[in-house]
Parts: structure tokens; C-alpha cells; sequence
């Protein structure tokens, strides 16, 4: 056997540590990966973030690999997962740029989805409650939540705990919000405000515009929920994602006072969903650029694309996971059996 | 006499092995001096960048001689200085030589091209088509015979290494590839394909040698001109200092969409790194995917890689789609429902040259052209995705590859 063909049956050869199994060039790229993901994070001038954040974000990365490998069983796609998330560019803006600390969000949903495969429910009531008192930018995911508790996934008192957790979370952060005087409804997100016109109402006691926000959402949630009623729960581990993402997005959406953080904890949860549905692909690939878009804006604080563009993106993304969400629980057949004019129960 | 002319059309040329009709000889000689007479046509036109630099080299080494390579008043490498050094030896006009030569290169680019459409779909028409296109690409035309640019060199040398690997002529084609490589640092886009093409045992190591060596005997006359030596193999990293200016210099690439105006430097270490991981993952993939390796194969990589880099590395110039636009030609005789997205790459590069050339600003913007870029990008990675799932090109896992392109 000559050099050339040693060295690839080198890269190809199965090594086993315990239980673990893996092949040379799969060592070969987690190892090189990660030292790219350090390097990547020390151009900017504050160098790498801190060393717990460091952590954190690779530690999520390495949860969210093994959230894949439980769901699909490929060791190659968790790789795949462990890379892509710590190379992804709004994880360098969010830690590294903007020392910001949404990668514990992800890490805590992550958590979560991790305790809800392996059935352990209150521990991921616990996980996604601290989840939802850490930042108000997660409040969708309470929508989601809602939708398990509907299809008897969750109990009726692990629902309260997060009822109750998101609940005085949205009060306690809106009622500051509301009387902040901010003069923007968006910070570098880019949502329905990029479109409909993102400064607020000067020389008001609470910003109308920023309070009909408010309740538009919630009421376009509980629309949503009454919707998602209606269908069937899929057992699928895609559909799962899909739902938490769906409705993550929805409310970031429409919420107001969002920031470009908001985009960190779905960039995450488009790679993980991507990886089950490679097909999939444009999801992740849009949420990137327009996440990163709100970001760029942020550090610059100009855009080189209308804003407006992204949050038209964000939309369509958002609509079509919706769409497919609906067709999937049979929501859009049942409407189509039962005609809207002659519907009459 | 109507039967006359048709029976003179119809007839069979022989030159060589090769054979052709009359009129097919007539309509590539047609196409051939129509493609000289543009070229003449514009041949006066002076770019910036002749003014600025090409011209200032050239008075450099009209004073002094081969000896003026031993200066650092050059950024480009060194093999370009000696084309230019031999130009000034003409008693011609330096810009028209250099021109000149630069669009012989570009019919010599367009055979070649013709070449390896002929190798890759069989067809001797669709080669000529190829020879034709290529020659009235609007980027190449103005590449060379308006701009006074030179990427027709080390693209013309990266075509012929393609296509005498394409015939399995593995040495002639890395050394044609180390040649390139001695001529720009573009030529690295494209590698990962080697690297790939190593995985499955197409190249061996040994090839790779060609790289070094052609780079080596590339700096060898400007380092016996006096130059030093660790200058001289710094070229390139000098090279990527310069045009800091703009994340991207009318390229439509990432940067136009996230705004390139920012983070000059750290995106420059940054952008790199990012890349890096990309193609890790990619050829990771990739080199897990047991297919039978055909042309369609390379060429696809090749596009996969040279659009994938471009997209991410920071400072891209309007120029560095030469390659693509090239190869993309190719793939869109090949599969011609691809043909459009060769035709929209063909114009996203003309409106940086055009407003380069122009010095008027673009009416289409670039963050448009960069989705446009992006979508192409997707398209070429999902044809890229389907082949390597192909079943009919799926090898089972205990077969043993052969050691040649299909």
C-alpha cells in the first residue's frame, strides 16, 4: 500500500474510545473546527468573549449535535450540527461583537427540547421557564408550549408554570417598555415595524402603535392556537422544531421593542431543523442572513439593504413554516372539506 | 452556381485527424475575426489601472532593465512582471502589446473552453458554440481588450489543466494548474476539487508537487534579478493586504447584502476563517459521498467551489468571476436548462466592470445582484447535492474506485 492510499484509508479508518465510535476525518474536523471557531472569534477588538461564553456557545453547540444524533441517530449530522453552530456568523456577532448573551437562551432551549426527548417534562417545564423569565424575546415559545399542552404533551400544571412564568415576564418587562419613551418600536430586528414604519408616537403617555403591538400578537397567538386546534399532532421530530419556530418567529415578529438579539435562539433552532430536513435548507440559510442584516445594523448603525427587505424575508419564512405546520396537522384539508360559505358546523 | 456554393459549404475540410465542414469552418472564421475586429476596435481605450500601475511598471523596467525586478515596486507575481519585462523588448506600443497578447490568450481560452465542452458532452457543435460565446463574452472582451487586465493568463492555464485532467493526463494537468497558481492567488478558489479529487484517487500526492515547484521556478528569475527571496514568497500575502477600502469591490458577494463598509480588517481574518470552516464541512461531506467520479462531476465541483469561496472571502474584485463565468459555460452546454444562470452570471459581472470602466454608478444595485449571486450559488450546490445522490452514480461501499475520470 503506497503513502497516498494509507493516508486515505487513514481518514476513513473507525477508532473506538468506550462506547465511542468514530471515524479519523470526523475527529480530523471536530478538532479543527473548534480551533477555527476560536480563531474566528479574535480578529474583532475586544478579542474572544469571556471564557464562560465561550463555554456556553460551545457547549450549545455540542447539545444542540446531540439533540440531532438522538433524533436522526446520524453521528455525521451531529458533527455537521457541532460546526455549523459554531462557525455561524450571528454567533460571532452576538458573543463576540456585541459581548451579548443570548447563546445562554439557546442553551436553555436546547436544555429543554433535550429534557422533552427524553420524556423528563418537568424538568423541561423547569428549563423552559427559566427560559422564559431570562428575556421577554422568548415569549413565543409559550405559544408553543400551549400547542403540547392542547395535544396532551404537556400536563395541565406544567402549563401553568409557564403560563405563569411568560405571563409575569411579558408584564414585568412591558410595563417597563411601555413607559420607557422609547422613540423606536425595533431595534435592529427586522419585523412588521421595518415595515409598517418603526418610530414610535412622540408626546403620548404609552406609544399606541407599540400597545395595539402588544395585543395584535397576542391576539394573532391565540388565533393561531385556536387554528392548530383544529389538526392532529405529529409525532415527527421535525414537526416539533418547525412548531417552536414558527411560533418564536411569530411573536418576535409582531412583538415590539425586539432587538437583533431576538434572531440568535432561531438561527440555532433553523440549523437543528435543517439537519433533520435538509430539504429544509432555505429556512436556516434566510433566518442567517436576515438575523445577521439586524445585527450589522446594529454595529453600523446603517443597512446596506432596506430593512424592510429582511422583514419582508423573515415573513415569508415564518409564513411558509405556518403554512406547512397547518397542512401537516390536516388543519388546511378540514378547511377545504368544510367550505368557508357553507360551513355551519 | 447556387448548387455550386452549397456543394463548396457542404464539403469536408480535413486538417489533420480533425474534420469539419466548409461551413462550419466559415462560421468560426467569421466568429473569429468579428471577436478580433471588437477587440481591435477598443484596443485604445486606457483604463486607471493602466495609468495608475501597468504603465509605471512598465517605464520601471523600460529604465532598468530585467534588473528592475529586484524592486518591490510591483504587487502582482512575478511571472506577470516577465510577460510585461518581454513586452517592452516589442517595437510596438506597450499597451497594444500587452493587449494584444492578453486577447490571443483569449482565443486560445475560447478553444480550450471548446475543448472541454467537446470532452465533456461529445459534441463538436456545442464545442464550437462554446469557442464562439466564450470569445463574445462581454467580460472577457472587456477583461482584456478595454481594461488592460490579464485574468485570461492563469485562467487559459487553469482551463488546460482541467481539461487534460478531464482526458486523465494527470501530470500535464497539475502542471498546468502549479502554473496558474504562479500566476494569481484566484487559482486557490477552485482547489478544494483537488483536494476531492485526491480522496478519490483521481491525483496523488505526488501531483500536488507541481504546485510548489511552479511557484518556485515562477520567483526564480526576479530572485536572480536581486529581489529577496522571502519577499518574493511573500508575494501573495502582501497581495492580500492591499484594496482595503470595501468588503467587496463591486463583487456581488455577502458583504453586499450585510453592508461592506465596515470591519475592514477584522472581517478580513474573519471572513477567512469562515470560509475555512465551510469548505471543511463541504469537503467533509463530500469525501463521504462514494460516486463514480465524471466529468460532470468536476465541473460541478469546480463551479461549487469557485462561487462558494468568492461569496464569502472579503475584498473580492468585480474580475474574480472569470473562472465560473468560464466553467459555468460549460455546465450550461451540458445541461442546458443551466444555460440562463450562465447567461445571469454573465451580467452580474459586466455591471462591475461597467461601472469601473465607466466611472458612473451602477443602476442596478449590488445587494440585487448578490441574491441573484446567492440563488446561483444555491442552484449549482443542489446540483452538486443530487448528483453525488444520484443511485445511478452511487458506488457500493466495498468497490474499488478506478483511478480514472469517467
Amino acid at each position: 500500500m503506497n503513502v497516498d492510499d494509507m493516508l486515505r484509508s487513514l481518514l476513513f479508518r473507525r477508532f473506538r474510545i468506550g462506547r465511542l465510535q468514530f471515524d479519523f476525518l470526523e475527529a480530523l474536523l471536530a478538532v479543527c473546527i473548534t480551533g477555527t471557531a476560536y480563531l474566528i472569534r479574535t480578529p474583532f477588538e475586544y478579542g474572544p468573549p469571556h471564557w464562560t461564553y465561550l463555554i456556553a456557545e460551545w457547549y450549545l453547540a455540542l447539545a444542540a449535535a446531540v439533540l440531532v444524533f438522538r433524533y436522526t441517530a446520524g453521528r455525521k449530522r451531529a458533527l455537521l450540527t457541532y460546526a455549523v453552530l459554531l462557525i455561524l456568523p450571528t454567533g460571532v456577532a452576538e458573543g463576540t461583537i456585541l459581548r451579548g448573551n443570548a447563546c445562554v437562551g439557546a442553551l436553555l432551549f436546547i436544555c429543554a427540547f433535550l429534557f422533552l426527548e427524553d420524556g423528563r417534562r418537568w424538568l423541561f417545564t423547569l428549563a423552559a421557564a427559566v427560559l422564559l423569565l431570562w428575556s421577554v424575546r422568548y415569549a413565543g415559545l409559550l405559544a408553543a408550549c400551549a400547542v403540547l399542552w392542547q395535544k396532551e404533551e404537556l400536563k395541565t400544571e406544567q402549563f401553568l408554570c409557564l403560563l405563569t412564568a411568560g405571563g409575569a415576564r411579558i408584564a414585568v418587562a412591558y410595563r417597563a417598555y411601555l413607559q420607557a419613551g422609547y422613540t423606536l418600536t425595533t431595534f435592529h430586528w427586522p419585523n412588521i415595524y421595518e415595515i409598517v414604519g418603526r418610530e414610535s408616537i412622540q408626546g403620548q403617555l404609552i406609544d399606541p402603535i407599540a400597545l395595539v403591538g402588544l395585543f395584535l400578537t397576542a391576539g394573532l397567538l391565540v388565533l393561531a392556537l385556536w387554528l392548530f386546534r383544529m389538526g392532529t399532532m405529529r409525532r415527527e421530530r421535525a414537526f416539533l422544531i418547525r412548531l417552536f419556530l414558527f411560533f418564536g418567529l411569530a411573536a418576535a415578529y409582531f412583538l415590539p421593542y425586539m432587538d437583533q438579539s431576538c434572531g440568535y435562539l432561531f438561527c440555532v433552532l433553523a440549523v437543528v431543523y435543517f439537519m433533520l430536513e435538509p430539504k429544509e435548507f432555505p429556512v436556516p440559510m434566510l433566518l442567517q442572513i436576515v438575523a445577521y442584516a439586524g445585527y450589522q445594523e446594529c454595529f453600523n448603525g446603517e443597512s446596506m439593504m432596506p430593512m424592510a427587505l429582511f422583514a419582508a424575508i423573515q415573513f415569508l419564512v415564518m409564513a411558509y413554516l405556518g403554512v406547512r405546520l397547518l397542512q401537516e396537522m390536516g388543519v388546511i384539508r378540514l378547511w377545504k372539506e368544510k367550505s368557508l360559505s357553507t360551513w355551519t358546523d | 452556381m447556387d448548387q455550386c456554393v452549397r456543394n463548396l459549404l457542404n464539403r469536408k475540410i480535413s486538417i489533420g485527424k480533425y474534420e469539419i465542414a466548409a461551413s462550419e469552418a466559415l462560421f468560426l472564421a467569421a466568429l473569429t475575426l468579428l471577436a478580433a475586429a471588437v477587440r481591435v476596435a477598443v484596443r485604445s481605450f486606457i483604463a486607471e489601472d493602466w495609468s495608475v500601475y501597468w504603465s509605471a511598471w512598465l517605464s520601471e523596467l523600460e529604465t532598468k532593465g530585467f534588473r528592475a525586478l529586484a524592486g518591490d515596486f510591483y504587487d502582482y507575481a512575478p511571472p506577470t512582471m516577465y510577460i510585461l519585462y518581454l513586452v517592452t523588448l516589442l517595437p510596438v506600443n506597450s499597451m497594444t502589446a500587452f493587449k494584444g497578447l492578453c486577447c490571443l490568450l483569449d482565443f486560445a481560452g475560447a478553444a480550450v473552453t471548446g475543448g472541454i465542452v467537446k470532452e465533456c458532452t461529445g459534441s463538436a457543435g456545442k464545442a464550437r458554440l462554446a469557442y464562439g460565446i466564450f470569445l463574445f463574452l462581454p467580460t472577457v472582451i472587456l477583461n482584456a481588450s478595454v481594461w488592460s487586465q490579464c485574468d485570461i493568463i492563469y485562467t487559459l492555464l487553469i482551463l488546460c489543466s482541467v481539461y487534460f485532467l478531464l482526458k486523465n493526463r494527470t501530470w500535464t494537468g497539475m502542471w498546468f494548474y502549479g502554473a496558474a497558481f504562479a500566476f494569481k492567488l484566484q487559482t486557490l478558489f477552485i482547489f478544494p476539487f483537488l483536494v476531492i479529487l485526491w480522496v478519490r484517487r483521481r491525483v496523488d500526492l505526488k501531483h500536488f508537487i507541481t504546485i510548489p515547484v511552479m511557484y518556485l521556478a515562477g520567483i526564480l528569475p526576479a530572485w536572480l534579478a536581486g529581489r529577496p527571496f522571502s519577499e518574493l514568497l511573500g508575494i501573495y500575502a502582501f497581495q492580500g493586504g492591499k484594496d482595503r477600502w470595501s468588503l467587496s469591490i463591486k463583487f456581488p458577494n455577502i458583504y453586499q447584502i450585510i453592508g461592506n463598509n465596515y470591519f475592514l480588517d477584522e472581517y478580513v481574518g474573519a471572513g477567512m476563517y469562515l470560509i475555512l470552516g465551510i469548505l471543511m464541512m463541504v469537503m467533509f461531506y463530500i469525501a463521504y459521498r462514494k460516486v463514480r467520479v465524471t466529468k460532470e462531476t468536476v465541473i460541478l465541483l469546480i463551479l461549487f467551489f469557485g462561487l462558494l469561496t468568492t461569496y464569502f472571502i472579503p475584498h473580492m474584485h468585480e474580475r474574480y468571476l472569470y473562472v465560473t463565468d468560464a466553467f459555468l459555460l460549460v455546465y450550461g452546454l451540458m445541461r442546458v436548462k443551466r444555460f440562463p444562470w450562465f447567461l445571469a452570471s454573465a451580467f452580474l459581472g459586466v455591471v462591475g466592470y461597467a461601472e469601473y470602466l465607466s466611472k458612473n454608478a451602477a443602476l442596478v444595485s449590488y445587494g440585487v445582484l448578490a441574491w441573484i449571486q446567492l440563488a446561483l450559488l444555491v442552484v449549482i450546490g443542489l446540483d452538486l447535492y443530487r448528483h453525488l445522490h444520484d443511485p445511478e452514480q452511487m458506488l457500493p461501499a466495498e468497490a474499488q474506485e478506478e483511478r480514472r475520470i469517467l
